[in-house]
């Protein structure tokens, strides 16, 4: 009887052994994909790897209709799939012609005559026509499509007031002349408009197969326009993406496969690139870059955002720019980003990051041209919260704080506090919410100071400085400067860039002096791509590009 | 039965109205909505008010809780806020397959191994073959899912390179996440076999057995298991309800697109069609499973009647 209750053990031994045993018998990952390996094509010249790249996002994008999408993850994988008539090309940029030949402008600077490329097709290989521009173009403003992108388009003439349904649809200022010339008239000469064009809201859809039912559900009906097409979706597990042998520029295309992965879980990811199992990655914890931080493999490349905190300028003491500039000032940005972001991002010294060219240098950033426009500097910051009346912090209100619920917030929120009490004497409470409520109490004013960032769409100050123009601060800075708007609006209408740019400055200026906010670090995309693995592309706005990347 | 029956169902479906009612006004007493910018503000608050109008959240709350009921009774769990494409029934269609694949894996893992262990720990009582067993089963029960499976992922994905670390494509890829589903359950169930059997083996039948020269083997997995089994068969109920449902780390770990993750997320996200499908599904799959189980009571242990 022992001897058959030995046998059962036993048996459980090799079930568990089993699993152990095979799976060290068979292969590792990365040779999976060797064995996968395709031969060579016989083009000459094609690189004997597989070209095939394995990346991951953190979840299913949220939209696939470029004309509904407003999400920063639906943006990378469309950004691959579609093109429009510009594009931001290979330095990660500038905007340069894609399905359009180029454009003739008016002199109003509002009036834009696209041509578009002959040789523009779908992916079905059917030409692409100025009516599916002004089609999709219309469909983001239709109300009664209601789509959350339709902001992006308020630059074209009664965009807004057809979006708001006080014009019609005919009053829209974008026109199919004929199949190839697109009309295109704006509100106001936007210097910007090409880096516009380059938002996916600006992308074609065709019409036959947007009025089906689903068309994003299946890869029969996705046709796209970009580098790629989809040829698998496989939802919350992946999606395979195939050179679009149609697109306009196919033959610049090197690689055949993109295939999307979702993995939710940063060590998940921080595992499955160090297997080899992903060979882009860009969704792992600052722990795990770090480990990263000094091979080959470690990118970082500057996204136009910023990370900043709100100062509440309606409630005591920031209603006094002394005391604000004295927080701002009596910090040190080095050590946060250092130690608590553990990235190689840059300080925020300024409200416009980098990424962003000059207008009038255009291969200088518009940073770098204008500098600094404040500093860190503890005895004035004390010198300042006397003259506002609190020496050393006495007598000053209770101050209140709020992060978001991340551990990274609460972090960088920690440390703030600690260096406002060493360096000033003030004490702040911290407060933290989950991020769906978060900006309510933003809006409803329940706070002194306020986490908050931005990232911009198209790399001209515009897109970072006109978040703090009174009608954009109403509902959290409650601040305003009539000068400030003033040069913003100037800006709006004229195209003479050097005049911009001396009006971009100023406007910074005041909000320097001013400080309703508290500038912290300009953002940068950090990723991980092999060392076999060449020419993936960050953009300014975060976007991974394939179109021009290729295994070696 | 039938009787039985008949009543269980409309019990059940007095649970499930009760369970939609609560969910649908607590979900929405919850500050925050679908369209509530969750990273950066972007989209300006015209725009987003149009899209609440489109998804009927503008109605007054009675307003949608009808509509809401009127459209379940037809089967139909809305669309998704977040995912507007999608539909909560292909949610479901698509990610409960998956989830329930792995935790049905996980089923007959956990009861093979855990009544093993159970059965081996209650017989060689006091012996090693015991405090091995029930070391096991304490650690098991006592180190959260979350550790067991992040530790694992680490020792054999990348520090061994055994395994893979996403997905499901190959039967490799279903390793780490039974186990990550079946430690928890595997420890309990040994403990609980091991005292049931403990106490059967007390019994007068199984004395009579051995007295007869029934040889120990037959003994134990004919005799005594039959009575011992019972206490798994009520725990079996909740176990497949939860395991087949999906797990919320599990699948966030190991990356299966299953269930288990989005209502957790659809929760973050106020994805409020999504909170409420998931609820009416998971209701109902308890319901069931649990109904089955007393029905196999019945079947199992002779001394139960169900009453009619």
């Amino acid at each position: 009887m022992k001897k058959r209750l030995g046998i059962v053990l036993a048996a459980l031994l090799a079930i568990t052994s089993v699993t152990a045993g095979c799976s060290s018998s068979g292969t590792a990952p990365q040779g999976e994909n060797q064995g996968q390996q395709t031969a060579p094509k016989a083009e000459g010249e094609k690189p004997a790897a597989e070209q095939k790249i394995i990346y991951a996002l953190s979840k299913e994008p949220e939209e696939m209709d470029p004309t509904l999408n407003v999400y920063a993850r639906s943006s990378i994988v469309l950004q691959n799939l579609f093109r429009g008539l510009y594009k931001i090309d290979e330095s990660g940029k500038k905007p340069v012609p894609s399905l359009a030949e180029g454009y003739e402008l008016d002199a109003t600077g509002t009036k834009y005559t696209f041509k578009i490329d002959k040789n523009a097709k779908w992916s079905d290989g059917k030409p692409v026509t100025a009516q599916d521009f002004e089609y999709s173009w219309k469909r983001v403003l239709n109300p009664d499509v209601a789509s959350g992108a339709a902001f992006y388009l308020y630059y074209i003439k009664n965009g807004k007031a057809y979006n708001e349904k006080q014009a019609k649809a005919e009053d829209v200022g974008v026109k199919a002349v004929d199949e190839s010339t697109l009309e295109v008239t704006l509100e106001n000469p936007t210097p910007y408009f090409l880096e516009l064009l380059c938002v996916t809201a600006y992308y074609p859809v065709r019409q036959d197969v947007v009025e089906k039912e689903g068309w994003t559900k299946s890869p029969e009906t996705y046709l796209t326009t970009g580098p790629f097409m989809l040829t698998e979706l496989r939802p919350k597990e992946k999606y395979v993406l195939k050179k679009n042998p149609n697109y306009l520029e196919a033959d610049k295309v090197k690689l055949d496969t993109l295939e999307i992965v979702f993995i939710e879980s940063t060590e998940a990811e921080l595992a499955a690139y160090t297997n080899g199992e992903i060979q882009v990655s860009d969704n792992i914890s600052p722990e795990g870059m770090k480990q990263y931080q000094s091979t080959p493999d470690f990118f970082s490349v500057p996204r136009i955002g910023m990370q900043y905190f709100d100062f509440n300028a309606s409630k005591k003491p920031f209603d006094d720019a002394k005391v604000r500039k004295a927080f701002s000032i009596s910090i040190n940005r080095d050590q946060i980003i250092k130690n608590i972001v553990q990235s190689v991002e840059k300080p925020a010294f300024g409200m416009v990051p980098y990424g962003i060219p000059d207008g009038v240098q255009k291969d200088k950033e518009y940073r770098d041209v204008v500098g600094n426009v404040f500093s860190e500097n503890v005895d004035e910051a004390k010198k300042l919260l006397a003259e506002a009346g609190y020496p050393n912090g006495q007598g000053i209100p209770e101050i209140t704080m709020i992060v978001m619920a991340s551990q990274s917030d609460k972090d960088i929120a920690q440390a703030l506090q600690s260096m406002w009490k060493q360096n000033l004497g003030v004490d702040v409470n911290i407060q933290t919410f989950e991020s769906k409520v978060y900006w309510d109490e933003i809006e409803n004013g329940n706070f002194h100071i306020a986490s908050d960032g931005w990232t911009g769409d198209y790399p001209d100050p515009m897109t970072n400085l006109d978040i703090f123009e009174g009608v954009n601060t109403a509902d959290d800075l409650r601040w305003n400067s009539a000068e400030y708007d003033r040069l913003l609006e100037e800006n709006r209408k004229i195209s003479d860039q050097a005049k911009r740019m001396e009006n971009f400055a100023k406007a910074e200026k005041i909000l320097a002096d001013e400080m309703p906010l508290m500038p912290i670090r300009f953002f940068e995309d950090q990723f991980l791509a092999k060392p076999n693995v060449k020419g993936v592309l960050k953009n300014y706005i975060g976007h991974t590009i394939f179109e021009y990347a290729h295994v070696e | 039965m039938a009787g039985y029956i008949v009543k269980r169902f409309f019990a059940s479906i007095l649970t499930m109205f009760v369970l939609i009612t609560i969910t649908f006004f607590l979900m929405h007493a919850v500050p925050g909505g679908p369209f509530s910018p969750a990273e950066e503000r972007k989209v300006p608050k015209s725009v987003m008010e149009k899209m609440e109008e489109k998804f009927g959240l503008n109605e007054p709350l009675s307003v949608q809780y009808v509509n809401y009921l009127k459209s379940i009774a037809q089967g139909d769990l809305g669309f998704s806020f977040k995912q507007s494409d999608v539909t909560v029934n292909e949610l479901i269609s698509r990610g409960f397959p998956v989830s329930a694949k792995v935790g049905l894996v996980a089923i007959v893992v956990a009861l093979i191994v855990g009544m093993l262990l159970g059965i081996t720990s209650a017989i060689k009582r006091g012996k090693w073959a015991d405090w091995a067993s029930m070391i096991f089963a304490t650690v098991g029960i006592s180190i959260p899912n979350f550790v067991i499976t992040v530790l694992m992922l680490f020792l054999f994905a990348v520090v061994l390179k055994l395994l893979p670390t996403y997905g499901l494509s190959s039967w490799k890829h279903y390793i780490l996440p039974v186990i990550g589903l079946a430690f928890g359950p595997i420890a309990y169930i040994a403990r609980l076999m091991r005292s049931s059997m403990l106490e059967v083996m007390r019994q007068d039948y199984i004395l009579t057995a051995r007295a007869k020269g029934v040889p120990e083997y037959r003994v134990i997995f004919k005799h005594a298991l039959k009575n011992a089994i019972i206490p798994i068969v009520t725990y079996l109920g909740p176990l497949v309800a939860a395991l087949l449902t999906g797990s919320f780390i599990v699948e966030r770990v190991f990356s299966i697109p299953g269930i288990g993750r989005d209502f957790v997320t659809g929760i973050s996200d106020r994805d409020y069609s999504v909170i409420l499908g998931l609820t009416v599904f998971l209701g109902l799959f308890i319901i069931v499973a649990n109904f089955i189980v007393d029905v196999l009571y019945a079947i199992i242990d002779r001394r139960v009647k169900i009453e009619e």
